[in-house]
């Protein structure tokens, strides 16, 4: 079974501007992986 | 995608929102992009380099295209195996040797070291530049008068610690992922 090991938590970027800045998500923002329904 | 010479095929369905409670969001997400770093992992398959994950939630087409060059030009850099000592028993004056292997070269900054714990006593192996090369970072302990117990890693992930003034980047300045968990060999040390 494959699985996806995170290394590194959810960053966020704005997307204004020209340079990608990124920095930590906050205020209870997450990602949700799913396989086939199940979370991963 | 190729894993260690071995081609795999699987897919990830992603949410992204605000406030989960385990089964549904109750709040949407700020638009933009976000990033997720990390590596497909399976058994008896060796780790992928890190891979960064963009997902674009109602940002522009442009914003998203340049997350993506941002994250290809510095590419996150982890490891994908670590030697630990083949050697079990270890006197005084000897060398215990541990070599990082990193899924892309690194440069390192000033003397990042490794924590152990001998007997229950703190001690570091330190990093050697002369024994490492871009792409493995070799540490090494030598033991001492009053070393005496077993030796292993502080936790069950080998992590590498980096004190003032230290530093290990990516090639390309990407970030780079410094533990690996390891299966630790029955170490002891006796001497004086």
């Amino acid at each position: 079974m494959l699985q996806l090991e995170v290394l590194q938590g959810v960053t966020f970027w704005n997307g204004r501007g020209s340079t990608p800045r990124f920095a930590p998500v906050r205020r209870g923002v997450e990602l949700n992986f799913n396989r086939d329904a199940e979370d991963v | 995608m190729s894993a260690g010479g071995t081609e795999v095929h699987d897919h990830f369905d992603v949410t992204v929102g605000r406030n989960w409670n385990g089964s549904t969001f109750h709040g949407r997400a700020p638009n933009g992009i976000y990033v997720v770093v990390g590596r497909l992992v399976s058994n008896g398959v060796r780790p992928s380099a890190p891979m960064a994950f963009v997902f674009n939630v109602r940002a522009s087409e442009t914003a998203h295209e340049a997350a993506v060059e941002f994250f290809h030009d510095r590419p996150a850099v982890g490891v994908f195996a670590v030697d630990t000592p083949s050697q079990l028993a270890f006197g005084v004056g000897q060398i215990l040797e541990v070599t990082y292997r990193f899924s892309d070269p690194v440069s390192v900054r000033g003397t990042p070291r490794l924590p152990l714990t001998i007997g229950g006593t703190r001690r570091f192996a330190t990093f050697s530049r002369s024994a490492s090369s871009a792409e493995e970072l070799v540490f090494t302990y030598r033991f001492r008068a009053g070393d005496r117990g077993t030796v292993r890693p502080i936790g069950n992930r080998l992590t590498i610690q980096l004190p003032a003034g230290s530093g290990i980047r990516g090639s390309a300045g990407g970030s780079v992922f410094r533990a690996f968990a390891v299966t630790w060999p029955q170490v002891r040390t006796e001497a004086g």
